[in-house]
């Protein structure tokens, strides 16, 4: 059987939480490496999963010299995102790199032109792509059950944000992802965002943003950090759209699903109606580790099978031009055009 | 109300008198016969005959319509049902779709305001479908006494074994699948109903009758209590007008027909007593199975909170807890299997 050999690099919280008991359940992978530059940490990892401690290392560099890996997960800080990814793909390794792809688009284009030389895979982890109610949504959108969209929001409330990436880098991106995967039959055109922050300079904790699709579809995105709340459950994340025939509201990492569809038996009598996937066995249950699971099946079977990941580099240049879009039309007060 | 040997002719009567079925043009009509089994036998499965029928009817009022057939598996396989019975064979060239909808994908609906239920899979032909045209037979039911369109939308469960599971909460589960399969249209074939025991095994007596309505109750009730006498000794309809979806005294027949009474042979009271009995043990047996769920849900709670947390209402309002509980006990997701 054809085999996947994986180093990952960077052992931080969603590592150990999602990439590595998933690479271990997947039955066509072997964990050949692990590195993460707090030693510490590492050590931690290599007790809980029963790791070799000859092959844990502080310097990827290392894991990028073993000939038996032939795949690399990135999960360390976003600012070394590009410099490992490159590094890895010179390496010939495939890569699978946690959102966002870098900082800065010139770091993304540098990454999906290195990807094409060298014919390795790229994946970004936007791993809300892979939550059963959005690909069911996502179905119901594609095969015209609420007409044709012309209005697509995402709004969510986080109780978490990296203070020195900002919400936008750091969570944002995950929002614009998912808004244009609905909408994907049209491209970013142009965008105008707000930011705010509680003190002068430091990055953005809140943030709105109006987008407009190349086929005159509508987007907006809501994004703000409820600092200081304590519980999940006051956080309100959602995707709505807005079709001529009737709309879907989704939640962003719940299982449920409210619909209405013009005319339709269901609709007329119970209006919006809310429904789950099968299998989601209570309502706002995280659907988010089988969201993880799925997204690192996709990657390993891609290279398995020798086809593009869901989410490939090109993807993930196309959230960063984006996000460029929105920090460009946040510090000159202005609707921007996004070259895509 | 129409007696007549030409089903087309008859049916079209029917139904106009019933005040006709015109649906905007384009829509998507679902119609939901009773092919609970593949054997052939009159009164037990929907006639074809009266579904090209209704076809015809459909396809004369209004343009470009998707009509689809639906049934799920029963004693038999609804596809084999589908083969078996002729459906197959002239859908193909009558333009109508044949969906066995326990294959068709399914969601599952919550139901904040079930009777029985707190949640539902929903085909997903059945999720987007415009209109719902139930077509029915009258039968006899050992533990129902007799069914017709009320109880032919229980075939709208994906799983035949869920609905095995949830026969003793026959009444409340009847009630919430047709809050949420109200059909638009309901049409009792009672050309030739059955006697006995039901609802596969009987003899078919010859009734002469076809009643439409636009509302499924009232089709059941008038038609059962021509059987009966009063439909209410029906336990499902009874629940049903208890809860007040239709009123018994204000439904309005129009049409002519001779049979005032329907003398439909039944199985001996202490048998009914007997299947009675039955589903009432069983409904012990289901609560059981829910309390003992219950107590693996509080052991879970109690990995992240204190009992004093849970118990001392500091998490939420005790009588929100408890209603929660009673909630978790009393009602079911019919999508699980609970045997």
């Amino acid at each position: 059987m054809k085999q996947v050999r994986v180093g990952v690099i960077g052992c931080g919280g969603i590592a150990e939480r999602a990439h590595i008991p998933n690479l271990l359940a997947e039955p066509q992978v072997r964990l050949e490496a692990l590195s993460d530059i707090n030693e510490g940490k590492l050590l931690v990892i290599q007790q809980k999963f029963n790791f070799p401690k000859n092959k844990s290392f502080t310097d990827y560099t290392k894991v990028l010299d073993l000939k038996d890996v032939d795949t690399v997960i990135i999960a360390t800080p976003t600012q070394t995102h590009a410099e490992i990814a490159l590094k890895a793909i010179e390496a010939g390794k495939h890569v699978f790199v946690e959102k966002p792809l870098s900082v800065t688009v010139a770091e993304a284009e540098a990454i999906v032109e290195s990807a094409k030389q060298a014919k390795v895979k790229v994946m970004v982890g936007y791993q809300h792509r892979f939550v059963s109610s959005h690909r069911i949504a996502k179905r119901y959108l594609r095969t015209g059950k609420i007409g044709v969209p012309f209005f697509g929001e995402v709004h969510s409330e986080s109780l978490i944000v990296k203070p020195e990436e900002g919400i936008l880098l750091d969570y944002g991106v995950h929002l614009i992802d998912l808004l244009c995967w609905y909408l994907d039959d049209s491209k970013v055109e142009e965008v105008a965002a707000l930011s705010s922050s509680d003190k002068e300079g430091a990055k953005e904790k809140h943030a709105i943003i109006l987008m407009r699709f190349s086929n005159g579809v509508l987007g907006r995105i809501g994004v703000f950090f409820l600092e200081g709340y304590s519980s999940w459950s006051a956080s309100d994340r959602y995707v709505k759209v807005l079709g001529t025939r009737g709309k879907l509201v989704v939640s962003l990492t719940g299982p449920t699903i409210t619909f209405y569809k013009e005319g339709s038996l269901m609709s007329r009598l119970r209006g919006p109606h809310t429904f789950m996937p099968k299998g989601a066995v209570q309502e706002q249950l995280p659907l988010t580790d089988a969201a993880y699971r799925e997204e690192m099946h996709d990657f390993i079977q891609s290279i398995l099978q020798d086809r593009k990941p869901i989410i490939d580099a090109d993807q993930g240049l196309m959230v960063q031009k984006v996000l460029g879009a929105i920090q460009q039309s946040i510090a000159e007060k202005k609707f921007v055009k996004v070259n895509l | 109300m129409a007696a007549s040997d030409k089903i087309e002719g008859s049916l079209w009567k029917a139904i106009d008198l019933a005040g006709g079925f015109s649906p905007p043009n384009g829509s998507c009509i679902v119609i939901k016969p009773n092919l609970c089994t593949s054997k052939k036998g009159i009164g037990v499965t929907t006639d074809l005959e009266i579904v090209k029928a209704l076809v015809n009817y459909i396809r004369a009022k209004a343009k470009d319509c998707e009509i689809i057939i639906v049934e799920g598996n029963s004693d038999s396989s609804a596809t084999v049902a589908f083969n078996r019975l002729g459906y197959a064979k002239w859908a193909g060239s009558a333009g109508v779709k044949l969906q066995n909808i326990s294959d068709d994908r399914v969601v599952k609906l919550v139901l904040p305001h079930g009777k029985r239920l707190r949640t539902l899979l929903v085909p997903e032909t059945l999720l987007f479908m415009d209109y719902f045209v139930s077509i029915a037979c009258i039968k006899r039911h050992a533990a129902e006494r007799l069914t017709g369109i009320w109880k032919n939308q229980y075939g709208c469960i994906p799983d035949k074994n869920v609905r095995l599971d949830m026969h003793p909460f026959m009444s409340e589960v009847l009630f919430d699948l047709n809050s949420v399969y109200w059909a638009d249209f309901s049409i009792i074939d009672a050309r030739v109903c059955l006697e006995g025991s039901g609802p596969i095994e009987g003899t078919p007596k010859p009734i002469g009758l076809i009643m439409c309505s636009r509302n499924p109750l009232s089709a059941d009730v008038f038609a059962f209590g021509l059987v009966e006498g009063k439909a209410r000794k029906v336990p499902s309809i009874s629940f049903a007008l208890k809860k007040g979806f239709s009123d018994a005294s204000a439904i309005e027949v129009v049409g002519n027909f001779d049979n005032k009474e329907i003398a439909l042979r039944y199985i001996s009271r202490m048998q009914y007593l007997l299947y009675r009995l039955g589903m009432w043990t069983r409904r012990r047996g289901l609560y059981l199975i829910n309390i003992g769920s219950l107590f693996g849900v509080l052991a879970f709670a109690l990995r992240a909170q204190r009992f004093g947390d849970l118990a001392g209402g500091k998490l939420m309002p005790t009588t929100f807890g408890l209603k929660t509980m009673w909630r978790l006990i009393t009602k079911f997701e019919a999508s699980e299997r609970y045997n």
